[in-house]
Order: structure tokens, then sequence, then C-alpha cells
């Protein structure tokens, strides 16, 4: 009886085992549906006329035919497309919230000792967007609702932020989603750090100059070197000058992360001297102001939406009523402007927190009097093109990569509608999403948090309990434990005030945050004397 | 007999003589002047006699008794000296190094820190900020909700409880603000979904309401043997005259909102306030004066408040609350090293619109009424101390000369620091 | 037919008179102004004639033609637009570069911020040009340039054309970061003595990078001579901040040094002598007033408050008779702002050296103008109101010295830049249209409150 009940165990483990292995192969991606026929749908084309009641074949990924009166494939599964519209996969023409970087712990020692590494001072050429994509289904059901099937994925912190990778929406492993891997290096004008070199803006400028001007002499040195080594002295190696090969040379393209009129200039004045291949990434949507010197130099401009007015523009300067004025009236008509005066543009979600806020600023520079179909372009064409992907992505024309939309009606409206969601061939079908609920918690923020304060660069955690609406906690910092009560929920915006003792003073801090899944972002006001922004990411476990 | 007659006669003659000594020092005639008093006319030619640190005479023909030194001002002019309503003189030397600045205790609640217990009368600041005229000034606390009482003080004497014309003058609430847009460069405050300053108010009203329950068990535990008194409080007790009303009370607040919550604030806690800064205070001039509130204008060596309001605001802002009414005074502000400015703010505002003989009194009789020592102080009558100086010219102008200054009619050497350095320094020989 | 020609002649003749009226540049006469010329006697009641950026001719009674505007100032002052030879506005970001001791890289013409509403403030100030620069955290720190006060327009637009580059250099409590209590590891230098050092050092590392590219210069031209047998030498790799030394040391770079005590500021004197190089003035100089003679000797400015003090122990030994006294005994005195605040109330500063120091009225109105013009080189457009200079002025309702002085017009380069009647009468409208929107916004609820009832 043992001796058949152990050889059942092992028969029923085996079978499971089998049937689980099965089962997986049964998942693997729909993979048994590899062929689609859409017909009788709509294509919305950023160039030309929409062509009426054409079919569109999806075989292995890539479109097979594209054409009106085709016929359709015996293997094929079909889409009756007659109510739809069908668009390219939208792209993301850069972006960072599909990046997971690695927790920065606070290093207390390095903080007073003053030793900070080229990585603390934000000169990051080695941080690979690719080594931290995070990639779910869950986020790609965020992207594919906008219509968004592919995005270019950027680090965007510091000096060298680092390098970009785009990606097909279509796979959670990173490997096969890959499109073009270290596409782009980052370059911006602001130092994470105080009191170190760089710190300040001019220094920054200054530290740029120099640094590609000895990428330069680092590889007139290394190839004299290693061409004839007697009598010349061997180059000292720095592993930025490796990493910024390709872009110094101008073989790959650089990004400017510029916050205002004035970086783009900067950002001019730079590629023209060292003759780079460059990207202008307009964070300060004032691009418009710069037109006839973007002309002159050929630039391509990659727009955000988030249009809040820079620091330094007079709109900030002048006071709250005149800079959400200018938000409204003149922030908004920039990427119209560049479009009008012939000047390539992309959309970019840098400035935006997710998809949906990315789409309505896209929508509001359609309203400000963006074409709808320029507005396109910069969502297919004009990115594929920046980064060399034009002949496989952007538009829907056989032999490129299957990124399909199908809306009903138009997508770049309020409240469109996409249905389904090719990536890469393989289908997604979205569903309607309820309405939010009033003033009733829609979250839990039970649990321990870490806080990072933007503008002091400060970090500390706090453990939160809520309890309906009612929140408490305790917050651990540097300067000590404090608890605190009283704290409310609403929706997924949370507020709680707390009163901290440091260096003998008595702060008192008010809290205020909206929550999504499990980050935090908020602002934070100590008594009467200052504010900062902040964002907060659940610690796991 | 006759031995112990002379003797006494001796001894009163010998007494008579050094009384005339005393008096021919305290007995000052200064003549020819053009007098200001403040209240009433001004006096061409005039002169002004001082016995015993009061001012005993003004007029056209005032004669001075055997004994009195006489200064001859002609070609000058005499001006009550001028009242600096907020200042840290005598609690900081040097800005930069610690061990200088006293004005500021660690904590949020210090109602019953005293000023009068820490002024330095030998700070260097005293000397060099009475060179334009100022006699009297206002010594006030820094830092937290409740920072403390302030002192007002004459601008020279021996020691502390000497200078002092109040050792306690006013208490102190830092109103909660937000804060001023940064000088230079730095980024603008963020927005937030709350209304701080509101919450920050209620917690203020929530210690005075603990304070009038302290003191409320006080009385009943005196009126009735079996009521335990509560344990001394010494933060309380401070506050005892601010909630009765009899000591007053400045305000620091800036915006015209948070004005506003300082008005309803003040009146529900009947408080006798005064007003310091109101950056904003022409926005809501109107409610200011309905509610009787005077207003200490700050240093006026700042920028508009809100950049909406104009490149001239804080000048704008003097003239018109002065025009509607609100009883206003001027001070020199933080900086103990810029005390001799407080001519500079006055002169500011009369250059954009307000009245010369208004920011005279500002200077002199309205911070006087404001302090409650209008007794003695803030013009030149018979019977008032005799704080004044004589000017070669308007005194708010900056060019002019101050060659005498009395407080308590003591002539006070105006030799400062700087010009210990000055004198040195003219010596050194050229090459 | 003669009288044909003549009349087409004199026709041709007039329209070529016209069409160089059309080409010449705008033409402006203001009358009846009292006059500060910063180069000589007041004129009571003169008049100023402008044409397009530059003064023509100043004196009385001067005639108005055809296509002349004319401004009438009826008796106001006009003085040169003040001069700030030390500010740090219109600079983005930071502006100390601290991270590295000597940052003689970095410049501030890269992070010109032409928005600065601060420009603005400088106009309704009477300031027409300042020197924008580094700060005072590094012995040698950035370059600093000129700018005019032309708001509204870009960065490279509003740098003064041929103004010199400045070098910032600091001595004292700053560069030794004594008042700061950051964490982050001590920097060196923490003395005087360090401080001065460290720049000595800095000047030989200078000399050295010059002498390997001399030596390069010679292997190049070599090998270049020996027709490919001798391969080229490499060449020393480029190195932007020793390269500024390079410009403080051949005296391309002004350099202005940041500096309070007279030891200080005697030792780096000596120190320029050593090395031949060109120090032009004292930043502050708290106690120049001690040194006098050395300060005439070597031939250095002072740029210096009017009576900014006691903030730390290096600002104690000084007297606001300072700047009277150093400019009596022959040191050329600028006073500046080192403050967007002050740098709008100049002038009253300078009518401060009148009493402390006995200045004359003349020469307090010189430290505003043609002293800062001397000492930024850019006297020979700017610093007096002189036929040929830039029309740059600043007009007010009284004496610039004047307690009760109010600056009305403030022009640069021929253009008026700030006008306070005009910014009353939109500040006017402003507030007429803001109680209009009020009460629009408060009808329609009455309307509807009735309707209710």
């Amino acid at each position: 009886m043992k001796k058949a009940g152990r050889r059942l165990i092992v028969v029923f483990w085996a079978m499971v085992l089998s049937g689980l292995a099965f089962s997986t192969f049964l998942h693997s991606d729909e993979e048994l549906h590899k062929v689609w026929a859409v017909k009788d749908v709509k294509i919305v084309r950023p160039a030309g006329p929409a062509l009426e009641k054409a079919t569109i074949v999806i075989r292995d990924g890539l479109f097979e035919a594209v054409g009106v009166g085709l016929p359709v494939p015996p293997d094929a599964e079909v889409i009756d497309g007659s109510n739809l519209t069908a668009y390219p996969g939208l792209i993301d023409g850069l972006g960072q919230s599909l990046l997971k970087l690695p927790e920065e712990k606070f290093d207390m020692a390095k903080f007073y000792s003053g030793e900070y590494t080229d990585k603390d001072k934000g000169i990051t050429p080695d941080l690979r967007a690719y080594d931290y994509v995070n990639l779910t289904k869950s986020v790609f059901e965020k992207y594919y609702r906008y219509g968004f099937t592919a995005a270019q994925v950027m680090p965007d912190r510091g000096i060298l932020t680092g390098r970009s990778s785009i990606f097909c929406l279509s796979d959670p492993d990173r490997a096969k989603a890959l499109l073009l891997k270290d596409t782009c290096l980052g370059i911006g004008f602001n130092s994470p750090r105080v009191m170190v070199y760089p710190s300040s803006l001019m220094g920054i400028y200054a530290y740029l100059k120099q640094v590609f001007q000895d990428s330069a002499y680092f590889k007139m040195n290394e190839s004299r070197w290693l061409k004839d080594m007697t009598g010349i002295k061997r180059p000292a190696y720095n592993s930025h000058f490796e990493n910024l090969a390709d872009y110094a040379s101008g073989k790959k393209p650089v990004i400017f992360l510029c916050r205002n009129q004035h970086d783009i200039r900067r950002a001019l004045n730079l590629a023209a001297e060292f003759k780079l291949n460059f990207v202008i990434c307009d964070l300060g949507n004032e691009a418009s102001a710069v037109i006839p010197e973007l002309k002159k130099a050929k630039a391509r401009v990659l727009c955000t939406v988030g249009f809040k007015a820079p620091v330094t523009s007079l709109y900030s300067q002048r006071g709250k009523a005149e800079r959400e004025k200018a938000e409204k009236e003149v922030y908004p008509k920039n990427p119209a402007k560049l479009a009008e005066a012939g000047i390539p543009v992309a959309f970019s979600s840098l400035g935006t927190d997710d998809p949906k806020s990315f789409m309505e600023g896209i929508l509001k520079a359609v309203e400000a009097g963006l074409p709808s179909d320029k507005a396109l372009a910069a969502l297919s064409v004009n990115p594929a093109a920046f980064f060399g992907l034009d002949k496989a992505l952007g538009t829907i024309e056989p032999g490129k990569i299957a990124n399909l939309i199908l809306a009903e009606g138009d997508i770049l409206v309020k409240e469109a509608k996409v249905k389904y969601a090719f990536a890469e061939g393989k289908k997604f079908e979205l569903k309607e999403v309820k309405a939010k609920e009033g003033e009733k918690p829609t979250v839990n923020v039970t649990g321990k948090w870490e806080f990072t304060l933007a503008q002091a660069g400060f970090k500390f955690t706090i453990d939160f309990t809520q309890e309906e609406a009612a929140l408490s906690g305790k917050m651990i910092s540097p300067f000590g434990a404090f608890d605190f009560t009283g704290g409310v929920v609403s929706a997924s915006d949370i507020s709680f005030e707390m009163t901290i003792s440091a260096g003998g003073q008595e702060i008192d801090l008010y809290f205020s945050a909206t929550v999504e899944g499990d980050t935090m972002r908020g602002t934070v006001v100590q008594g009467t004397a200052g504010s900062d922004e902040f964002t907060a990411k659940r610690i796991p476990g | 007999m006759k031995k112990t007659l002379v003797f006494i006669m001796v001894a009163l003659a010998l007494a008579a003589s050094l009384l005339l000594a005393q008096d021919a020092a305290t007995r000052i005639l200064i003549k020819n002047a053009t007098i200001v008093p403040v209240i009433g006319e001004k006096i061409e030619r005039g002169s002004l006699l001082i016995e015993n640190g009061k001012i005993v005479a003004l007029g056209r023909d005032v004669q001075a008794s055997d004994g009195a030194q006489v200064i001859d001002a002609a070609g000058t002019f005499v001006y009550p000296g001028f009242i600096d309503a907020f200042t840290h003189f005598g609690l900081a030397e040097i800005g930069a190094i610690a061990s200088t600045v006293d004005y500021r205790e660690m904590g949020k609640e210090n109602p019953e820190l005293r000023t009068a217990w820490a002024v330095n009368p030998f700070s260097v600041h005293f000397g060099t900020s009475r060179v334009t005229g100022t006699t009297t000034a206002l010594v006030a606390p820094a830092g937290g909700t409740f920072p403390g009482l302030s002192a007002l003080v004459k601008m020279d004497g021996w020691t502390l409880p000497e200078m002092a014309v109040k050792e306690v003058a006013t208490s102190l609430i830092n109103f909660p603000m937000t804060p001023r847009p940064p000088r230079e460069g730095v980024s603008a405050q963020k927005e937030t979904k709350e209304d701080v300053t509101s919450k920050l108010a209620e917690k203020i009203k929530e210690y005075l309401d603990e304070a009038r329950r302290y003191l409320n068990l006080k009385r009943i535990a005196a009126e009735n043997a079996g009521v335990r008194a509560p344990d001394y409080n010494a933060k309380y007790e401070a506050l005892a005259p601010v909630l009765d009303g009899t000591l007053p009370v400045i305000i620091s607040v800036e915006k015209a909102k948070d004005i506003e919550l300082a008005l309803k604030f003040v009146k529900e806690q009947k408080l006798r306030a005064i007003f310091r800064g109101c950056a904003q205070g022409f926005l809501v001039a109107d409610k200011i004066k309905e509610a009787g509130i005077p207003v200490i204008i700050d240093s006026l060596y700042q920028g508009p408040s809100e950049p909406e309001d104009g490149y001239d605001a804080p000048y704008r802002n003097v003239v018109e609350l002065a025009n509607a009414g609100v009883l206003i005074c001027f001070s020199s502000g933080e900086d103990p090293a810029l005390g001799k400015d407080l001519t500079y703010h006055a002169a500011k505002a009369v250059a954009f619109g307000l009245d010369h003989e208004q920011a005279i009194k500002a200077l002199t009789i309205n911070p006087a009424k404001i302090f409650g020592v209008e007794s003695r102080l803030g013009s030149l009558e018979p019977g008032k101390d005799a704080d004044l100086f004589i000017a070669t010219g308007d005194p708010l102008d900056c060019k002019t000369d101050v060659k005498y200054l009395f407080v308590s009619g003591r002539k006070i050497d105006m030799t400062n620091w700087w010009d210990e350095l000055y004198e040195k320094w003219k010596m050194r020989p050229q090459k | 037919m003669k009288k044909y020609w003549i009349l087409s002649l004199a026709g041709l003749l007039i329209l070529g008179l016209s069409a160089t009226g059309y080409a010449a540049e705008k033409s402006l006469l203001l009358k009846n102004a009292n006059i500060i010329t910063a180069s000589g006697e007041n004129i009571a009641g003169g008049d100023i004639l402008i044409q397009g950026t530059k003064i023509v001719r100043v004196g009385k009674n001067l005639p108005a033609g055809l296509d002349i505007e004319v401004i009438d100032l009826a008796g106001r002052w006009v003085m040169p637009g003040i001069i700030d030879s030390h500010s740090h506005i219109a600079v983005e970001g930071d502006v100390n570069e601290m991270g590295d001791l000597m940052t003689s890289e970095v410049d501030v013409r890269d992070v010109i911020n032409p928005e600065d509403v601060n420009i603005y403030y400088a106009l309704t100030g009477g300031v027409t040009s300042i020197h924008t620069m580094h700060g005072s955290a590094n012995p040698i720190g950035g370059k600093g340039i000129v700018l005019k006060m032309r708001w509204g327009k870009s960065a490279q637009e509003m740098i003064f054309q041929g103004a010199p580059l400045t070098s910032k250099w600091a001595l004292g409590e700053n560069p030794k970061q004594t008042n700061f209590q950051g964490p982050g590891r001590a920097r060196y230098p923490k003395s005087r003595m360090g401080v001065e050092a460290a720049i000595r050092k800095e000047f030989e590392l200078a000399k050295d990078y010059a002498r390997q590219w001399k030596d390069y210069e010679k292997k190049l031209e070599v090998s270049q001579n020996s027709k490919g047998k001798i391969p080229a030498p490499l060449p020393p790799k480029k190195d932007n901040r020793l390269e500024g030394i390079a410009d403080i040391l051949n005296g391309k770079l002004w350099v202005r040094c940041h500096a309070y005590q007279s030891e200080e500021m005697l030792s780096i004197m000596r120190l320029c002598q050593e090395y031949g190089v060109k120090l032009v003035c004292f930043e502050h100089g708290l106690e120049g007033y001690r040194i006098t003679n050395e300060l005439v000797k070597y031939g250095v400015a002072i740029s210096t408050f009017a009576d900014s003090w006691a903030y730390k122990w290096e600002a104690y030994n000084t007297m606001p008779q300072a700047a009277a006294l150093a400019a009596k005994r022959g040191v050329l005195v600028a006073i500046n702002s080192d403050d967007p605040e002050r740098m709008r109330h100049l002038f009253n500063d300078a009518a401060k050296t009148v009493r402390f120091g006995g200045m004359s009225e003349a020469e307090a109105i010189k430290t505003l103008t043609i002293n800062p013009a001397k000492i930024m080189g850019i006297d020979r457009w700017v610093g007096t109101i002189e036929a040929g200079k830039d029309a740059d002025l600043a007009v007010f309702n009284r004496h610039p010295l004047d307690p009760y002085t109010v600056c009305m017009l403030t022009m640069v380069d021929g253009k008026v830049y700030f006008d306070r009647a005009r910014y009353l009468d939109d500040r006017k409208k402003g507030e007429e249209e803001k109680k209009k929107k009020e009460a629009e916004a408060k009808t329609p609820k009455e309307k509807k409150n009735g309707a209710e009832v």
C-alpha cells in the first residue's frame, strides 16, 4: 500500500506539473491567435485623407496587408471594424514613468562628509533605462486606454541623466519588448545637490563644455595611442568617455531637457559647438519663443504638455493670477506655434503623471490650435523619424510592426473610446471604467512609506495607520520619531499634520497628497517658513 | 554755639553752591532756533529751556536764570527726539556672530521673557543710531509665536533701569503669515490645498484659552478656600494683562488676507492690538481704521509683498494707510546696524505722497500715543521729558547733521564707534 | 524747358533730403531740464538732443526742428543713468559655483536671465547699466559681464558691447566659509593666509599649463618641419579652468576682488604686483579707508556701500564716512548695491556720503555714474551726459540727492524703458477693471436671489 501510495503521489505530481506546463503554454500570449483581420475599418492617417472601409491583416506581429477590398486570410480571426476608426499605435516620444529606479537610501555619512561620487552629482551617463524599465500588463492597459503602444523611456534627473531605450508595450519581458537600446543620451541643467561641483547652472554649463571637450580629446588620444604607442602619453581612462562616445561623435542623438527658453538657447549653443545630433525636450513650453534659432539649427522638438509656467518666466514673477492665466492661455499654444512654423514636433509625457493626464495635455494643445493631423503626426510618424524607427513604426503599412488602435470615433477627443489595442500583433480589449465615488476613501495607505522632499532632497519614513477616513501614524527621520493623529483620507487625497522638534526648534508640518497605487505626490508646508513638494513610495513587506 | 552756627552756615552755603552747580549742569537754554514742537505751531527764532531733565518752557521770549548753559542754535532746528517703534537695539551686535545675537529664544511660547533683562546699554548700535535724532526705541524680542515682552528705552543711560521708560511696554504675537517673496533668485513658494494660516491662528486661540482657564481657576481658588490653586505658570501669568487689555500686544501681519484674519482674531480675543508690517495694508486700510488699530511700519528696505502690488507698493502703502486715518509710526526694523535709517523710511513715504508734518508726527507723538507715554514724550511741551535734538536742516534729509542730542535733559556725547574710526584714520599721513 | 529742369532738380534734391531724413535715426529733444552732467557744472534749464542711441548735443536753448520729437521736462532733474558696479541680478540659478575652490571656467554670460523682474526694478530706480557676476564663495570664481537694462530684450541683446569681461575673486570670511554651518567635508582653506596661498598656487598651475602649450607648439613646429620624419606631438588637454586663470594673468579679464579687511587687501595687491595681474577694484573694501595710500599707489579702486555694516566681523571696523574719506584721499570710489532692493535707491545712498565724510554733491553723483563706468571699463560710452555718449539717462522730480526725490523716467540707448506716469496710469486702469469684474461677479447672484424670492 505504501509503495502504491508513493507511486500515486508521484504520478499525481507529474500530472499536476505537466498540467501546469501545459497551461502555461496555453496562456503564453495568445500566441495561437497570431493572425488578425480587421474589416471595413476607417484608417486615419497622419498625412493624407482617411482610408474608408479598409482591411488590415496582421500576422506574426507585423502588418501583412493594408488596403481596400483585400481578401481575408482563411486562418485569420476577424474583427468587424465598421463602427471603428483605426490609428497607428501612438508613441510617447519621451517619458520616465515606466522606470523603476533603485531606491536611493539617504546616506547620513555621505551627507556629513560631503564625499559625493559622480553618481550622486547627477552625472550618470551609464544609467540605462533598459536596466530599470518596469513593464507590466496593468501598466500597459493604462497606456492602451489612451492609444499608446510604444514609448521611449529615459532617466531624467541630473546633468548627464542616462540613456534611453524605446519599447513596444507588448511584453512584460523587456528583452522581448525592446525596440532600440541606448538610443539617446539625456542632458539636463539641474543638479540634485548643492555645494558640490557642479551645482550652479553656470557650473553645470561649464562642466558640459569641458566633458564634451575632454571626450573628443580622449578619442583623439586613444586613437593615437592604439595606432602607435611609441612616444605617446596614453589616455587616462574614464568610463564617461566610453559611455559618451556615440553621442559626442554625433552618431546617436542627445536629448536636451530644457526647463525654459534660455535652456533651449544654451542647448543650441552646445549642439553647435560640439556638432551634436540633438533633440530639444521642451519641459518649459517656451520653444515658441526661440523659433528662428530652432529653425536655423534644424532642430527637432519634443513638446511636453504639463503647461506649467517655468519659474524664470515673467508670468511666474508677476504673481499667481498672471501665472495661472498664462498656463491656461499662453503655454498650451506652444505646440501649435511650433507646428505652424514648420518645426518637427513630437510629444513627450514628461511633466505628466500617467497616460491619462498626458492625453489631457495633448488635447489642451489641440484645443489651443494644434491641428489634429499635426497632433497625430507628433504621436506617430514624427517620433518614429526622430529616433530612427520610421521604417518600423508610425503608420499602418505592410511590413511595419503591428501597433494598432481601434477606437469608436476619434481618439484625439475627450472621452475617447479605445476598444482594441494591438501591440506587436497581440490584441487587448479595453473594458469600461466605473466613475469615482465622492468623499469616501478609495485608498488605504496603512503601512510604511518612504518620503522624498523634492527641493530639500531629504528622506524619511512614515508608518501610516488608516481606519476608514481617519489617519494616524509615526514619522521616523534623522531628527527622531514623531507621532501624529487626526489625519483625514478623502477619496484618494490624504492630509495630516504633525509637530517635530529639530535643533531645539519646534516645527509644524502640514502634509497634503494625492495617492495613486503605491505612490503619493503632494506638498508639505512648514509653519510660516515655506513649503516643498514631495513624493512617497510604499515600502513593500 | 556761634561756631556751630558758622559751621551750619558754611555747610548750607556749600550745599547751596553745590546745588547751584548741579542746577547749572541741568539747566540748559537753547536759543534762536526754529523750534518744531509737533503739538502746536512752529516757533521761528525761538528758545527752549531745559531744567532737571524736563522741558520747562519754550517760546519767543524764554529767559534763563543764572547758571544755565546757553546754546546759540541760530540757523538750526529743534525737534522732539524721534521714537523708533521696533528694534533689537542692545540685543545684537554682529549678525553673523551667534554669540552676539541675543533676541531669540528657542521654543514657540515665551510670553514671559523680558528684553529689559538683557538689553546691553553699551551696544555700539545705540551710539550709531542716535545720529539721526532717535532718542527712544522699543526693543523687542523675536522668534516663535509668543516671543516675549518688549521694553521702551531711551537711547542713553548707565543701566537698563535708568534707560527704561517702560520695562514692559508691550507683548508680542507673531501671527501666522504667508512669507514675503524671497529677495533674490529663490524659487517661488508652492501652493498647498490647505489653509494653513487659519489652522495656525486656531492654535494661538487655543493657547490664549488655556491661559484664560488658568487665570480663572486662580481667581476661583482665591475666592474659595476649598479649591486648590493651580501650579504657578509664568507664561500664562505673563498673558494676564494682555488678555484683560491692559497691556498692548504687537501683532506682526503682512498680507491683506492675513490682516483680515488678524482683525477678526483681535476682536474675538478682545486684545489691545498694535499691528506691525501690514505690507498690503493699503488693500484693507478702511477695515484697520475702523478697528482703531495703529500700525508700526516696518523697514522700507523691501520690495512689494506680491508682484502685482506694483514696484512702489511699500511706500504707497504708508501713504494710503495714513490717508485712511490709520495711526502710523515708523521703525528701523530688525537690523540694529541700520538704526539710523529710521528717517530714511519716513522720507521715502514723504517722497511718495505722505505729508511731511504727518511723517514727523509718525516719528514722535504717534508712537508716544501708541505706547501710552504721550504724557512724557513725543512733543516739545512744558512738563515733558527733555528728549530732543538740534539739526542743521530737515531731519528727514540724510544730508542733515544732528549737532546736539538730549536725552532726559542730558546733552549726549554724540561720538560713536564710527567717529572713533573716522577721527583716527583721518590722521594717517597721506603719501 | 529750363524751368522744368530746375523744378525737377529741386524736386530730386528735396526727395534726396527727405530720403536721408527717413534714413536718419529718430531724434529726441529733452527740454528745460536741470542737467547734472557729471563732467562739469550742472546746467539749469538745459536741453539734451538725442539722435538714435546717442547724445549729440547738451546745452541751453537747443533748436527743435522737423522730425524731432520734443519732451518738455519742465524743470525736472536729469542725471546720467545710474551704473551699479556690483550686482547679481539677471543670473539664472545659483550665483555661486562653490563645489570646487577655483571655478574660473564658469561664465555668467551662459546663464543670463533676461526675464528677471529685478531688471525692471533697476529701471524704476534710475539704473541703466549693471555689472553682474559670480558670488563670493571662491577665491577665484567665475567671469562676470556688464549688462544694459534693456528690459524686454533677449540675453544677448542686453550685453554691453565692448565692456571688458571680469573675473570675480573673494578673500576673507566667505571663501573661508567661516559663517557656514552646513554639513559636508571642510574645504581648504580655512584661513586668510590659506586663501592667498591657494591663489598663488593656482597662478603657478596656470603658468605650468601655459608652458605645456608652448612646449607643444615648439614640438609641433619641429614635427611639421621634419616632413613626416618626426610624428606630431600630442597636444596637452585643454583645461577651461586654467584657461580662465591664464586670461587673468594675461590681462584679458578685469579683476574684481571681494575683500573687507585692510591686511588682506594689502597682501593681494602685493601678490598681483608680483604676477603682473591688473587688479582693478576691491568689492566692498570696507577697510579701504585705512590703506588709501596703497590703493592710490597700486591704482586700485573700491566699489563699496554707503553705510551697510556690522553684518559680520569683517564688516565691523568701518563707518559711513569710509567712502568719502577714501575719495578725498584720491581713491576712485563707486557706490554699489550688491542687492536688488538697494539697487532701487542708490541715489539715496549717495546722499548719505554728503553728511558722512563731507563729500560734495557733485562727487556723490560721480560715485554712481562716471566712477563705476571707469571701474567697469565703459566710461567711453556712459557715465556722463556729454555729446557722443550713449543716451542713458535718469529723470527725477527733484535733485537726485534730495530725500524726497522720485525717479520718473529711465532711458537706455535713447529709448524710454521706464515711465512712472505710464505705470501709474496702467495701475489705475488695472484697479478699475478689477473693481468692474468684482461688481459683475456680484450682480448675477443678486438676480438669482430675487428670482427665488
